[in-house]
């Protein structure tokens, strides 16, 4: 059977794909790097003051979070106008969920004693994973 | 919105991402426009009328 040689995908979106990918990586390895440094600016000091370690830690991970934004700043630049509108809908929905985030870490500050740093990063996370999520659920309800 | 961009496209035997890729859109773009799910920018309408040579109006239709 003679196999179809039309492309599957336009040649735009499929450069945004690999442009987005690249950085997407550099990203995960600068914060993968950050991850093995420690876990604060004051790991590994007794008297809970900076640490050249620390500040290196800091430093890298400033990098590795402003490389994963740069990565999805070029992935809505590129973006056609349809998938423009999606990651914009998709940015104000996460935007929403990361402010009722911490609204409910305020909230249980108040009343019971929690880890803000982790709760912080979980939302952090979490607003990233609500933005990539919420523009996959508008992409496959594109798509039915 | 309707429009007659699948006959146009199949008349030119053009596959849903070679038009994407003469427009400049994904080819997902391409297949919401044709089952009219999405309705495009009045600048992406008027550079498939020019594509294909003719006007905006005959193309899409509300």
């Amino acid at each position: 059977m003679k196999q179809s040689t039309k492309p599957t995908e336009s040649t735009s979106e499929l450069k945004r794909r690999n442009v987005v990918g690249r950085y997407t990586v550099v990203a995960a390895i600068i914060l993968v790097a950050a991850l093995f440094l420690g876990s604060s600016p004051t790991a590994g000091s007794d008297d809970g003051n900076l640490t050249t370690r620390g500040i290196v830690w800091a430093a890298v991970s400033l990098v590795g979070v402003l490389a994963l934004f740069w990565a999805m700043y070029i992935g809505y630049r590129r973006a056609d106008e349809r998938q423009q509108s999606m990651q914009l809908k998709a940015a104000s929905l996460s935007f929403v969920t990361v402010l009722l985030g911490l609204f409910v870490t305020e909230m249980l500050q108040a009343t019971i004693t929690i880890n803000v740093t982790a709760a912080v990063q979980i939302l952090f996370m979490g607003g990233i994973v609500a933005w990539v999520g919420f523009t996959k659920l508008f992409e496959t309800r594109d798509r039915q | 919105m309707k429009n007659i961009l699948p006959e146009l496209r199949a008349a030119k035997n053009w596959s849903q991402a070679e038009l994407g890729d003469k427009l400049g859109v994904s080819r997902q773009t391409i297949n919401a426009i044709e089952k009219g799910r999405y309705d495009p920018s009045l600048p992406l309408a008027f550079k498939i009328a020019k594509l294909f040579r003719l006007p905006v109006e005959n193309i899409f239709d509300l």
